[in-house]
This record gives C-alpha cells, sequence and structure tokens, in this order.
C-alpha cells in the first residue's frame, strides 16, 4: 500500500531542502536531486502497480469526500505519473552535464516542477488542480529564464502573459462550476453534471479547456512555444515536452471524460486538434534552427494526441495516450541529443551540422527517436498514429484522418532533411560526448525500442480506457 | 447579478488591456485586472446578502459560503507570486535591451 501522497510530499520536500544542503555541498545538490528523482521513479511503479488493481483514492486530512481533497489515480493516471517521474529521471542524469548556474535554484525549480506536474496528474479536487498547475507554470517561468540573456526573458515574458491568462480561464471555469453545485470534487460534479444550467456547463467548460490548452500548446494558445523552447537551456526544454505538456493534455482529457462526461466524437476538439497539428508541422518545415524546429515538431505531436482525444472513439483515446508515452520519450532525448549537437557545433542552425551524429553514441539513439516520431512499426510511436487513425476510421471521420495523413508526411520531409545533413560527411572533428550525456539517450532510445517491440504491457494498461471515456477515473 | 457582471467586465477589460497595448508594465497591469476580476467572481459567488462571518454557533444562521474565501486566499497568493516573477523577468529585460515596447523588443530579440 502506498499512498498517492508520497509522489508529492517527496519533491516538495527535498525542493526546499537543497538550499540547506548547498550551504554545506554545492555540488552534492545535483546527486541529491537525481537520487530524489530515482526515489520518485521507484514510487511512482509502486503506484501504478497498485492501481492497475483498483483505482487508488487518498483522502487527505482524513475528511470524508466530497468534504476535503482527494488524490485520485487511475490506471490512466498511473501510467502518466510514470512517463513523467520516468522522464524526469532521465533528464536529471544529463544535468550532471550541464552545470547551470546557480545549481541550486535550478535544482530546487526542477523538483517544483516534477511536484507540480505529478500533483495535476493524480489529484482529484478541481481547485487542487488549479494550484498544481501554478506550481508548475511558476516553476516554468523560471526555468524559462533560466539562461538570463534577452531570448530567455522574451520567451519567458510570453510564457508568463499567455500562462496567467490561461490560469485565470481555469479558476473562472472553476467558480462558474462551483457556483451551481458547491463541490469541487471531481467525482462528485461527475455525479451532478446534470445539475448544472446548460448554457453555464458549455462556458465552464470552455474557459477550462482553453485554460488548459495553453499548457497544452493547442492551436491558437501556442505562440508561447517556439520562444521559450528557443530560450530556454537544453535539460528545461526537454523537462517541458514531457511533464508540464503531458500532465495538462492529461487535465485535459480528464475535463472532457470524467467531469463534463461528454462521449463520442467532439467535433470542436478534433479540429482544433487538427490545425494545431498543420500549424505545428507547417512552421516546422520552414525553420532552420534545430531547437525551432524541435518546438514546432512538438506542437504538430500534442496536436495529434488533442485530436485523437477529441476523436472519443476508444481506439483513438487509446492512441492518444501511446502517443503521449512515445513523444514525452522521443521528444525528451531530441531535445537532449540537440543540447550536444549545439555544443559540439557551436551553432544552432541545421545546415551547419554537417555529420555531427556520425557518432553512432549520439546517432543511434536520435535515428530510434526521430522514426518513432515519425510512426515507423517497430518503435513506440507507431502504435499512437496506427490507433489514432484507426479510432477516426471507427468514428468515420475519414476526412479529417485523411487531413492528418497528409501533415504527417512534411514531418517526414524535414526529419528527413535533419538527417541527411547530420548523417553527412564530417567535415571536421566534433568533441565526442561525455557518458552523463549520451547514457540518458540511450535509455529513452531503449525504452522506446523495447515497447515498441512488446507493447503488451502498455495494452494492458491502457485496456481500461473505455471505462476512462465513459467518466470512470 | 451585478457582481457577475462587474467582475467579469473588470476580467474583459483585463484582457483588453493585454491585447491592445504595447509595453510591458501596461501588459502586466492587465493581467493583474483580470486576476482581481476573477478572484471578485469568486467572492461574489460565496456571498449571501445580509450574512455574517461563518461562526457556528447558532447565533447568526445566515453566513457567507467560507470555501470561496480560502480559495480567494490562495488565489491571491499565486497572483501576487506570478506577478512578482512577471515584473523580475521585465526587469531582466530591460536590462538586457533598455525599452519595455514589445515591438522594439521584438526587433533586438533575433
Amino acid at each position: 500500500m502506498i499512498r498517492p501522497v508520497l509522489l508529492i510530499a517527496l519533491p516538495l520536500f527535498f525542493a526546499f531542502l537543497l538550499p540547506v544542503i548547498g550551504l554545506w555541498n554545492k555540488k552534492g545538490v545535483k546527486y541529491v536531486t537525481v537520487g530524489v528523482m530515482g526515489v520518485e521513479l521507484l514510487l511512482a511503479v509502486a503506484l501504478l502497480d497498485e492501481v492497475l488493481l483498483h483505482p487508488v483514492i487518498d483522502k487527505i486530512g482524513g475528511f470524508v469526500p466530497p468534504i476535503g481533497i482527494v488524490l485520485m489515480v487511475g490506471r490512466l493516471g498511473g501510467f502518466l505519473t510514470l512517463i513523467i517521474a520516468l522522464s524526469a529521471f532521465v533528464i536529471s542524469i544529463y544535468n550532471l552535464w550541464e552545470d547551470k548556474e546557480p545549481i541550486v535554484r535550478y535544482n530546487m525549480l526542477s523538483l517544483l516542477l516534477l511536484m507540480g506536474s505529478v500533483g495535476m496528474v493524480i489529484t482529484g479536487d478541481i481547485f487542487n488542480l488549479f494550484v498544481f498547475l501554478e506550481i508548475t507554470s511558476i516553476a516554468s517561468y523560471g526555468l524559462a529564464s533560466y539562461n538570463r540573456d534577452a531570448r530567455g526573458f522574451s520567451g519567458a515574458i510570453k510564457y508568463v502573459v499567455l500562462g496567467s491568462i490561461g490560469s485565470s480561464f481555469v479558476l473562472i471555469g472553476i467558480a462558474l462550476i462551483y457556483a451551481q453545485l458547491r463541490t469541487l470534487n471531481m467525482l462528485d460534479i461527475a455525479h451532478r453534471i446534470g445539475e448544472m444550467d446548460p448554457y453555464v456547463r458549455l462556458i465552464a467548460f470552455t474557459s477550462l479547456f482553453l485554460g488548459f490548452g495553453v499548457e497544452a500548446e493547442m492551436f491558437p494558445l501556442n505562440t508561447w512555444v517556439p520562444g521559450v523552447y528557443d530560450g530556454a537551456p537544453n535539460a528545461v526544454v526537454s523537462m517541458f515536452a514531457s511533464m508540464p505538456a503531458k500532465s495538462s493534455i492529461f487535465a485535459l482529457a480528464r475535463m472532457m471524460f470524467t467531469v463534463f462526461s461528454f462521449s463520442g466524437f467532439m467535433w470542436f476538439v478534433a479540429i482544433l486538434g487538427l490545425i494545431t497539428v498543420f500549424f505545428g508541422e507547417m512552421v516546422a518545415f520552414a525553420q532552420d534552427k534545430l531547437k525551432k524546429m524541435l518546438a514546432y515538431s512538438s506542437i504538430g505531436q500534442m496536436g495529434m494526441i488533442i485530436m485523437g482525444l477529441g476523436i472519443g472513439t476508444a481506439m483513438s483515446v487509446e492512441g492518444a495516450f501511446f502517443q503521449m508515452f512515445g513523444h514525452a520519450l522521443a521528444k525528451a532525448l531530441l531535445f537532449l541529443a540537440a543540447g550536444y549537437m549545439i555544443y559540439a557545433v557551436k551553432s544552432e542552425k541545421i545546415q551547419d551540422m554537417v555529420g555531427v551524429a556520425k557518432n553512432p553514441l549520439v546517432g543511434v539513439p536520435v535515428v530510434i527517436a526521430i522514426l518513432s516520431l515519425l510512426g515507423m512499426p517497430p518503435f513506440v510511436g507507431f502504435y499512437g498514429k496506427f490507433y489514432i487513425v484507426l479510432g477516426g476510421i471507427d468514428a468515420r471521420a475519414y476526412g479529417i484522418i485523411a487531413l492528418f495523413l497528409a501533415a504527417t508526411i512534411i514531418e517526414v520531409v524535414y526529419y528527413a532533411r535533419f538527417i541527411k545533413v547530420a548523417f553527412a560527411k564530417p567535415v571536421r572533428e566534433y568533441v565526442s560526448p561525455e557518458p552523463v550525456v549520451y547514457l540518458p539517450m540511450m535509455v529513452f532510445a531503449i525504452v522506446i525500442v523495447v515497447f515498441g517491440i512488446f507493447p503488451a504491457p502498455i495494452f494492458a494498461i491502457l485496456s481500461k480506457v473505455s471505462m476512462f471515456i465513459l467518466g470512470g477515473i | 447579478m451585478i457582481f457577475y457582471a462587474a467582475s467579469l467586465a473588470l476580467v474583459a477589460i483585463g484582457i483588453y488591456v493585454v491585447i491592445s497595448k504595447r509595453n510591458l508594465i501596461k501588459i502586466i497591469i492587465g493581467l493583474d485586472m483580470i486576476d482581481t476580476g476573477v478572484n471578485l467572481l469568486l467572492i461574489s459567488i460565496g456571498y449571501v446578502r445580509g450574512g455574517t462571518a461563518p461562526i457556528e454557533n447558532g447565533n447568526y444562521p445566515l453566513y457567507v459560503d467560507p470555501i470561496p474565501h480560502a480559495l480567494v486566499l490562495t488565489a491571491i497568493v499565486i497572483g501576487v507570486s506570478v506577478m512578482a516573477l512577471a515584473l523580475s523577468i521585465v526587469i531582466g529585460l530591460y536590462r538586457h535591451t533598455g525599452t519595455l515596447e514589445i515591438d522594439e523588443i521584438r526587433g533586438l530579440v533575433k
């Protein structure tokens, strides 16, 4: 028996213990962070093991729901927690290489980012969800401006403006729900959602949808993404792509399915997702900087997940969750690799990276990640896209699926262009990567390949997804 | 009803300020107005005409809903910290670019 609250308490406790540890050993702070994230990963595995048997509901302070705050973790929540904890742990190993001054504050913020993202996934109370969203956002704002240069600051200010408007909208949605139902507990709201005035319900849902859409990189609200991904340190960008983005998209999914009990095909969501895919892929195609290309590609991938959720059949939602898993791993890997490549080439332009991935220690993981993102069969990314497409065919959304497949061709073109340059004959010698640089990439690549060849465990976790769509936890 | 209308009007004015102004400080003032509007909305949801403070000892049968107060306290704290962070980012940006107009910053940051 493991209480989900441990997953929040552990990183929170150590985040504020780090300054004390830093007083007598500055270097030690980094290793403490890696250790904490490792323990968090073990806790996430134990939690997933438990929620596979039955949903876990943790009553904070011993109040009986709907009074008091509860944490509630179902299968999908456990799965998302595991994705976030795994990415955080592997990226923290990479952090040992990137010496970010001041070390203590950097590690504090990354622990808080982990805590906020995990909290958003496992909470069962909508106001608590808002608080965790804000913790995540504030930690993100700090990390986004971490380089303290003009680019970092200008990316961060866009993020702050959009992010705080988004969270105000989340709060408006929560206020409207509370005004009508006088409760904040997600399951209690779900039971009584029919008592709400239909117009107020629609406005509340739209506010929450827009609010979480900012963090989930949904189309009209994602103008912060390229600036932040361009200006932030590389390890931070990896974290952004795999942690807060995933937890807010899960929050979106829970709003749609668990709280508001929508089911079936949602035109609005599916089409917004499709536009996001198109926007991301087209603009990524036009980029000449590696990190910006990856940032826009990330928008495209998030659009696929939103589209999968919007199509709303069991298969497409299963595909969307698979896509979350595949994208978190592959994009985190690619951003880590981009960090090394930019360091080795001393330029951000793709055309300068001639032959930089020739070194198999970097090249092999990069190729695996790209193929997985493109949806090639023996890798994790394949199942995500394949099931979204199958689900779309099930729902008879042929037009959307056709346009979706057309958009993914653009993706193939720009990744192929990058591979062509990066694997060409090197024009000069590049520094070879250190173990802390290539080991995290290797870990991600191994996970991508292993679960690509043996997807059965993931399908077992996702097997109850149809219950989630019908309003389960 | 008038409370709801007023607080939503404040939110709308805040969004207008954020969209139309080109100066970062004014944009942040707009964000603060949105925050205040949402907080007022929450408070007015819990308001009961003629209600007193929520003390349950039988003497005051009519009291306001205390939960929105707790929510607003949390939201105010969060809002203040976001404002502080936003202002510090603006200070950093000003040190690097020497301006607060976003059009000029866009030209300087490449």
